[in-house]
């Protein structure tokens, strides 16, 4: 009797251990990795982490803060794998854009997963990599464009404009200011008297602001990379009644901005929206770890919103009163866009999407079955001339790039001939 | 001609060495004081003519209007500098005081509406700042550029703390009006700068505290030998240098009314290259507050015209650049520690 009461209780004991052993396999440790919390968005984004996390029995989330340190990233990663081995997750706004490298490799050394947000090293493809599981960001260049295609409307279409770009170096600053170059395209009656690199401070932004104020009498708008810069013109405008007058608009959708719009003083924002950039990230490598979850297209465009007048309330209550609650398992939800890779998307940009589905394409099905170069040739053109025919921008382009190669591979080929 | 003056140095008695030195000196502490006064007049003139918007009444007032900020924290970095100390903490005071201010006064994020209080109590935590950063300096021996800037990143932690990285915009309508009031076309926050400055030349020139701070700054072993309290004036030098960002968190909360940590951003380096190209030495000892003065108008000067005739973003970091190594080899005082060291 004693004997069968101590195998049981050893027995009791061992099955205890092993729950607690298996439920200790069963969490995932999500590490937050982003530059720090003084930043009105990057603390949204470590927000959207956490209610990702808090979303899930299963997830504990913890904020590690790189202060846009590339060592101090890699240290808190590795401090974050040593404690929790392969059930460490991460989600990170990354130090740099460089150091994105760093971050892959240090996560598929350990088999811990990795979304990153914003910013990728050069031909860095998630598709490469089993730790790399989705890269996403808000498409900068669409918040520039419908910002600046806002402003412009509400001018009807012609008048004067300046523009306030954010970083000098930044693939942000650039892509958002692009967009407000393909917008200003457009409208053939506007002119973009200056542009002027603000960093993306307000006070520098204010200063400029009042310099253009001192030198030019006719400005209808002013064209700003983001929130803060967009208040500083606006500090300036206000010491001249013209706020309101003057249209200015800002970009991310801090509170201020919205308060900004509210009172009248700015035009528009983009939402960013922090909390689903990051909280679908966490998720994307959550599902990856636990389910084995691969997206198909792992370079994601997320949904990003142009606040006006018309509907800063309601996004005012969703982002800065309260929180927003997302089913975190609907990983579409966050997509504007996906493509399979980076190489592709860039393609995309330079030619025009049909153009390069059917380049892509062709050159793939041309491997496969070792079609003829002509017959690649052949197929291609044919696309493009649908391209053309459409009106696809970039069409005509791409028809230069494959006259460009097909000349090269004449020579070539009358080179061998010879 | 070179060669008779060749000659001469070297058949002159060491006294008369000692006097072409003490005259060498002397020529080049005028071109250090003067050299600069005419740079800015020189550029006055040829940027009036280059474009006629430089020197219009609107521009000159939002000249006037962008350099408080800058006026004040240099200021109060000038007693530091002459000391042949660094403050790299005034950029942190800023954020938070600025901050605390907001948070305090009549805003969009709580109820609080503190009046005075709201402004004074701020300036006090700012000023202690100095005076713990000053203590810390003296009495633990941490060399001046470490300890400011380890208070620097504490106080920036601090503020992102208060506000809880979601900055508050300042309500209250009198700072709204102090935004917008101007004295005799010039803006309230200006005369705030200007009338800082001036207490604060007169505490310079003309009290013992200054002289002590010149002669600490010119050799702080003689300084001491010569029976002045170092540890107390050094202590007092930042607490200035304290209350002066403390003062500037709060025009430049005036000037932009979201409190928040970059209000302090990028504002300590442009102000120190502006002393240096004013003609304060860096390694103590040598400048003033009339340079102070030159050297931030020629930096704000600059800063406008670059964007009135609308040089481009690439070109206007270099030429900013060129400028300031120019202006600093011409005022630079060579072989200085002939004589004083």
């Amino acid at each position: 009797m004693k004997k069968a009461l101590l195998l049981f209780v050893v027995l009791a004991m061992l099955a205890l251990v092993s729950t607690a052993v298996f439920a200790q396999d069963e969490v995932w440790h999500l590490g937050i990795l982003v530059h720090s919390l003084d930043n009105e968005f990057w603390a949204q984004e470590a927000k959207g982490g956490e209610l990702f996390a808090d979303s899930k029995d299963d997830v504990v989330a913890q904020v590690l803060a790189t202060d846009g340190d590339d060592n101090k990233e890699m240290q808190a990663m590795r401090d974050f794998i040593a404690q929790y081995g392969d059930h460490a997750i991460f989600v990170t706004d990354p130090a740099s854009k460089a150091n994105t490298a760093n971050v892959v490799e240090i996560a598929e050394e350990a088999g811990a997963k990795v979304a990153i947000l914003w910013h990728h090293a050069d031909e860095l493809e998630p598709a490469d990599w089993d730790s790399f599981v989705v890269h996403m960001s808000p498409d900068d260049f669409v918040a520039g464009y419908n910002t600046a295609k806002h402003l412009f409307e509400k001018m009807d279409g012609k008048g004067k404009v300046v523009a306030l770009y954010g970083q000098q170096g930044e693939d942000s600053a650039a892509n958002r200011y692009a967009g407000f170059l393909a917008a200003l395209a457009e409208y053939p009656e506007i002119e973009c008297l200056d542009m002027q690199v603000a960093s993306w401070s307000q006070d520098q932004a204010m200063t400029f602001t009042q310099t253009w104020l001192s030198k030019y009498d006719n400005i209808d708008a002013i064209w700003a990379a983001n929130d803060t810069m967009g208040l500083g013109a606006i500090e300036a405008l206000k010491l001249e009644g013209k706020n309101g007058q003057i249209l200015v608009c800002g970009c991310d959708g801090i509170a201020a901005a919205y308060e900004a719009i509210e009172a009248g003083d700015m035009a528009c924002t983009v939402a960013n929206n922090g909390y689903l950039l990051m909280g679908y990230g966490a998720s994307y490598a959550y599902q990856a770890a636990k389910n084995g979850v691969v997206p198909e297209n792992p370079v994601i465009k997320t949904q990003a919103v142009l606040v006006t007048s018309d509907n800063v309330a309601e996004y005012k209550a969703m982002f800065i009163d309260g929180t927003p609650e997302y089913d975190y398992d609907d990983l579409n939800f966050c997509v504007l866009s996906a493509h399979p890779s980076f190489a592709e998307l860039e393609l995309e940009e330079k030619l025009g999407t049909a153009a390069a589905v059917a380049v892509t394409g062709a050159v793939v099905e041309a491997a496969e079955e070792e079609v003829a170069w002509n017959e690649i040739v052949d197929k291609i053109n044919a696309e493009i001339e649908k391209g053309i025919e459409n009106g696809e921008e970039g069409a005509a382009e791409a028809k230069e790039i494959v006259d460009f190669l097909q000349g090269l591979y004449n020579e070539i080929v009358s080179g061998e001939a010879k | 001609m070179n060669l008779l003056s060749k000659k001469d140095v070297k058949s002159m008695t060491i006294a008369e060495q000692f006097v072409s030195k003490v005259e060498q000196e002397a020529l080049s502490n005028k071109i250090r004081v003067y050299a600069p006064m005419i740079l800015l007049v020189i550029m006055t003139i040829v940027f009036s003519i280059y474009d006629s918007h430089f020197f219009s009444l609107k521009n000159l007032v939002n000249v006037l209007g962008q350099m408080a900020v800058p006026l004040i924290l240099a200021t109060g970095l000038t007693f530091v500098l002459l000391l042949g100390r660094i403050d790299l903490s005034v950029e942190g005071v800023m954020g938070l005081v600025g901050s605390a201010i907001s948070l305090l006064l009549l805003n969009s994020r709580n109820s609080n509406d503190w009046g005075v209080w709201g402004v004074i109590l701020p300036l006090v935590l700012g000023t202690l700042c100095g005076f713990i950063t000053g203590f810390l300096h003296v009495k633990l021996k941490i060399a001046s550029f470490i300890i400011t800037y380890a208070i620097s990143t504490i106080v920036s932690g601090v503020a992102v703390l208060l506000y809880n990285s979601q900055p508050a915009t300042v309500k209250a309508q009198w700072v709204i009006d102090a935004s917008q009031t101007y004295f005799l076309k010039i803006p309230l926050i200006t005369w705030i700068a200007i009338i800082f400055y001036i207490i604060c030349a007169i505490i310079l020139n003309y009290t013992a505290f200054g002289r002590a701070v010149y002669a600490i700054g010119d050799n702080e072993a003689a300084a001491v030998a010569s029976g002045i309290n170092v540890q107390k004036v050094v202590i007092e030098v930042f607490v200035l240098s304290g209350f002066a960002a403390s003062l500037a968190g709060l025009v430049a909360l005036i000037r932009l009314k979201l409190g928040q940590v970059s209000l302090g951003e990028n504002q300590m380096f442009p102000c120190i290259t502006a002393l240096v190209v004013g003609g304060t030495s860096l390694s103590g000892g040598k400048g003033g507050m009339l340079q102070t003065m030159v050297g931030i108008l020629i930096y704000m000067e600059l800063l406008n015209f670059l964007t009135i005739i609308g040089v481009s973003a690439d070109y206007k970091n270099a030429i900013q650049g060129v400028i300031i190594i120019i202006a600093v080899a011409l005022t630079i005082t060579r072989g200085r520690k002939v004589i004083a060291k």
